[in-house]
Order: structure tokens, then C-alpha cells, then sequence
């Protein structure tokens, strides 16, 4: 046995030393190591908190306490999937520089290595499908064999667990290298040196922002070439996440007999679309902005929520349930805590860009409300139930 | 056997030490220990909410991708990758591009090559198709052929103009 593994060892070792030098370049440095590393950590640390935050807006609305300011779902959403496209370039070319250390011999220098390099491979991997999966979600290309939003949330947590544990391994190391020292040669590479790589990478992040951010920063709508969504593009000038049609709602919704019911203490109050503009009118500018990244500003008409809850009896900080004519999804149901109930910005809007609802953006009624996820803007309402 | 030592490689995995340099010695010791607990901790919980949200019966295929994804990097792309580089610096030589040409033709190819894959899932949307008529609106393969035409534009430039400027000073 000692023979045979002692034989393997020494076949492979020349292999794996062939394999090192060839995929060497000078260029690939602990140095550049580092320089791309902290750019990705970033990028990571960036997805990793704003994801966790939007998660918090959808499972824990109760946290929430003043949803100010109104675009702040707008920003960090938009910077998780800006910084997550930006991470791909990025994870690509930290790849690209220590690729040679699969090679190292002998692979393993003791337990702790092989828990190290096991960690790194959990890294590594669970990085590559966090963000080809996200990349795929804004599209809505399910072609993955799991749920999106459950694997994306867990792998997220991996991956910045296996990076803190990745920095805590290496921080000797990349506190040396942090900044150029007398070792550093920025101009070392058989074909591209340092100072250019950082360069051609620092390009490609610019390049895949600007060709894909411009769905949810208005000045770089112009680039958007490569984004899933184009602002602007939709019914009334507006993008929509789920059409009526794939809600499966059109009928309901264009019925003469839909009504509004409200629910207070057991008690039903219905309100039909006359009813409903008969109470005060009141316009907002609120955006909209998806858990897919893309979002835009808009003016909507409708009745506040306070004054809805006023006119039937309920206190304006409520907590609600509501409901949509959509039967089953996650944009069915929807709980609005008290701090956005009695929000004077939070609208059962009737109306969006001057005109009515299209019925793909929640006609007859639908909600808008500050610094909450699309997801969360009810639309189609059907019931809305005072739970407290 | 020849005269060399018996050293089999589970003989030398047996006789690994538990670290190869001390961890205790080194400095940033609280930081690194600070990282490394937090790390695992948050790892505990993200197969914690693996373990709660996502049914078992979608782990062999979430296994599947996490296994082919590394595959596919190291076995396919990196490789390429690394062949690719030392084709170009071999064209270089024999064609005697000059270092800053071959750096741009370089450059140009990755960033073009870059916005490619993230153009892949649009390609994908548009092909499939979506009842959703506000998602995907682009023509993606448009987008990108425009693309890789101006990468095309920025090699030519960068190996066309530095031999007509030395044709031009050979002329003088």
C-alpha cells in the first residue's frame, strides 16, 4: 500500500509541478491577489448586507420602524445586484490569479491545510453558483433545479462565512501585501503586467455597470444594453414584475362587482371603486423597486391607508393583513406593520402616472408604499384585514 | 523499490501536523480568531437556513451545481484561459507585436468576453421567451454583437496604427 501511494506521489508530483509553472505568469502576485481580493470583498461585503436587509424588509417588516428615506429599498437592492454583477469580472480575475495554487505540492502541509483548502474550495464554489444564480434570477431563467430565494439567502451566508474564514487564514499575509512594498513589481507579466490587469479588470467592472445599472439609475439609462430591464418599458411607462395574466386575476379584477373589503374587528366593510375615490385624493412620488434590481420612480393617486383605516373605524397605526385576487404566490399575502400603515405616504393608489391602474400594475387598486420591496406592493387588493 | 524511503503519501498524510505554522505566534492573532469563529458561525447558519427552507429532495441538484460549477472552472475555463495566454504570447513573438498592442488586444478580449457571459441569461430570455412582455426587451445578441465589434475595432487599431506610423518614419 505504502508502495503504491508512494508510487502515485511521485507521479503526480512532477505533473502537478508541470501544471504550476504553466498556468504562472508573474502577473499573478500575492499582490495582485490582494489588490482584487479587498475589491471583491467589497462586492461580497456589500451583496451580503444589503441582501440580508432586504430579507429583513420581507420577513421581519416588524424591525422596521420609519421607513425613510422612501427610496432606501431603491438603493440598497440596486447596489445588491450592481455590486453582484460587478463581482462577477471580479471573482473571475481572483480566480485567474491564484489558479497556479491548485497545483501546490505537496497539497496538503497539515490538518489545518486540509480544512483551509476545504474551506476555500466551499468559497469558491459556493460563490460561482451565488452569482450565476443571481444573474439568472433577475432574468427570471429558472433553469436551476432548486428554489431561487431560499438557496441564493443560505449560499449568501456561506459565502461570506468561507470569506471571513478565508481573510482570517490569509491576514498575515494580506496585511503585507496591502500596500505596494519593496517586493512588489508592478510591472512584472509575460503579457500584461500588474498595473495593466488591474487596469483591464477595473474596465470590465465599469463595462458590466454600464451596460446593466441603467434599470435602476436613471442616468445610465442610456447603456442599459445587457440589463434584463429597461426603465421606462412597461404599461403607463413602467416595468411590471408579474403581469394579471400570470397572475391569473383579469377576470376579478375587471369585474363591476369587485369591492375592497376591509376588515375591523370582525366587521366587513365594502368598498367599491366609487367609494374609494370618493375619499380624499392624495399624490405621491414613490418608487418602485423590485428584488430583481430594477426600479423607477413614479407618481401615484390614491387614498392613504391612514384615511382608509380613519373612514372605516380603525386607528391609522394598524397592523394589517392583505390580501390580493391573486390566490397563491408570494405577492398573495402581504402583513403592513403600524409604522407603515400610518405613514402619510402609504397609498391604496387608484391611479399611477395620471391615468387609471393598468390592469398589470394592480387595477382596480393596489398598494404603494414607502422603502418596501415591489414584492410587498400589493397589487389587485382584495382584502385588507386590521389584525391589531 | 529503489533505495529511496518509503514515504507513501497516507504514511505522510499519518505523520501531518496539526498546523504547519503555529497559529498562536502570529500576529493579528485576536482579528484572525475573531474572523475565523465568526466565519464558521455565520456558515452555521447559512446550512442552517439550507437545511430549513430548501426541501431535501432539491439537494442533489443544488449538489450537482456546486460540484459542475467548480468543475467547469477549473477543468474548462481556467485552463482555457491559461492556454489562451500563452497563444497570444506566443502570436506576439512570432508576429512581433509590440508589448502594448498585444496588452489591448488582450484587454479588449477580456472585457468583451466578460460582458458575454453576463449577456448568457439574457441570451436564454430571450430564446425561451416570457409572458411577462417588460422583461428582456433587448435584443441581447445585438447588444453583444455590437460588442465584440468594437473589441474587434480596438485590436485592429492597436496593431494596424503602430506599423503604419513605423512605415511612415521608415519613409522619412
Amino acid at each position: 500500500m505504502a508502495d503504491l501511494t508512494t508510487r502515485v506521489s511521485d507521479r503526480l508530483e512532477p505533473v502537478f509541478a508541470r501544471l504550476r509553472r504553466t498556468a504562472s505568469d508573474p502577473v499573478k502576485s500575492t499582490r495582485t491577489a490582494v489588490v482584487i481580493g479587498r475589491l471583491l470583498g467589497a462586492a461580497f461585503t456589500i451583496c451580503f448586507l444589503t441582501g440580508v436587509f432586504s430579507h429583513i424588509l420581507q420577513d421581519y417588516p416588524y424591525w422596521i420602524t420609519a421607513p425613510r428615506p422612501v427610496s432606501i429599498y431603491r438603493i440598497t437592492q440596486g447596489a445588491h445586484v450592481i455590486s453582484g454583477i460587478a463581482s462577477i469580472p471580479l471573482l473571475l480575475a481572483k480566480l485567474w490569479t491564484v489558479f497556479p495554487r491548485l497545483f501546490e505540492w505537496p497539497p496538503f502541509r497539515s490538518v489545518a491545510g486540509i480544512l483551509e483548502r476545504l474551506s476555500i474550495a466551499v468559497l469558491i464554489t459556493a460563490s460561482l453558483v451565488e452569482v450565476a444564480i443571481g444573474l439568472l434570477n433577475i432574468f427570471q431563467v429558472y433553469v436551476f433545479p432548486f428554489p431561487f430565494r431560499q438557496t441564493h439567502f443560505a449560499l449568501g451566508w456561506v459565502v461570506f462565512g468561507s470569506l471571513a474564514i478565508h481573510i482570517a487564514v490569509k491576514l498575515p499575509l494580506i496585511a503585507r501585501y496591502w500596500r505596494s512594498g519593496p517586493r512588489d513589481r508592478p510591472q512584472a507579466g509575460t503579457v500584461i503586467s500588474r498595473r495593466g490587469f488591474v487596469g483591464v479588470v477595473g474596465v470590465s467592472v465599469g463595462a458590466v455597470t454600464l451596460t446593466t445599472a441603467g434599470q435602476t439609475i436613471d442616468a445610465l439609462k442610456p447603456f442599459d444594453v445587457l440589463a434584463p430591464r429597461k426603465q421606462n418599458i412597461g404599461p403607463q411607462g413602467l416595468p411590471v414584475n408579474k403581469t394579471a395574466m400570470q397572475a391569473g386575476v383579469i377576470a376579478q379584477a375587471k369585474s363591476p362587482a369587485w369591492e375592497l373589503e376591509v376588515v375591523v374587528d370582525g366587521v366587513s366593510h365594502h368598498l367599491d371603486l366609487d367609494a374609494l375615490r370618493a375619499l380624499p385624493q392624495t399624490t405621491a412620488d414613490l418608487p418602485i423597486a423590485c428584488v430583481e434590481g430594477w426600479s423607477q420612480s413614479a407618481q401615484w393617486r390614491g387614498v392613504r391607508m391612514r384615511d382608509l383605516l380613519e373612514a372605516v373605524g380603525a386607528p391609522a397605526a394598524s397592523d394589517l393583513r392583505v390580501r390580493s385576487l391573486q390566490r397563491s404566490g408570494v405577492t398573495s399575502r402581504m402583513e403592513m406593520p403600524a409604522a407603515y400603515s400610518a405613514d402619510p405616504l402609504t397609498l391604496v393608489a387608484l391611479e399611477l402616472n395620471g391615468d387609471v391602474l393598468d390592469i398589470d400594475h394592480g387595477y382596480p387598486a393596489r398598494i404603494i408604499a414607502p422603502g418596501r420591496p415591489g414584492a410587498l406592493q400589493t397589487k389587485w387588493l382584495a382584502t385588507i384585514e386590521v389584525v391589531r | 523499490m529503489s533505495g529511496r524511503p518509503a514515504i507513501g503519501l497516507l504514511a505522510r498524510m499519518r505523520a501531518l501536523p496539526l498546523f504547519a505554522e503555529s497559529p498562536i505566534s502570529g500576529p493579528y492573532r485576536v482579528a484572525r480568531l475573531v474572523l475565523l469563529v465568526g466565519g464558521v458561525a455565520i456558515c452555521v447558519v447559512g446550512a442552517i437556513i439550507l437545511l430549513n427552507d430548501v426541501a431535501p429532495k432539491r439537494y442533489p441538484g443544488l449538489a450537482v451545481w456546486l460540484v459542475v460549477a467548480v468543475l467547469l472552472h477549473d477543468a474548462v475555463l481556467a485552463p482555457l484561459l491559461v492556454a489562451a495566454g500563452l497563444g497570444l504570447l506566443r502570436a506576439r513573438d512570432r508576429l512581433r507585436i509590440s508589448a502594448r498592442a498585444a496588452a489591448v488586444v488582450q484587454g479588449a478580449v477580456v472585457v468583451a468576453g466578460v460582458l458575454t457571459a453576463v449577456g448568457i441569461p439574457g441570451l436564454l430570455a430571450n430564446q425561451r421567451g416570457s409572458a411577462n412582455p417588460t422583461i428582456a426587451t433587448t435584443p441581447y445578441l445585438l447588444s453583444l454583437a455590437v460588442i465584440w465589434t468594437l473589441a474587434v475595432v480596438a485590436i485592429a487599431v492597436a496593431l494596424v496604427v503602430p506599423r503604419l506610423s513605423a512605415r511612415r518614419a521608415r519613409r522619412k
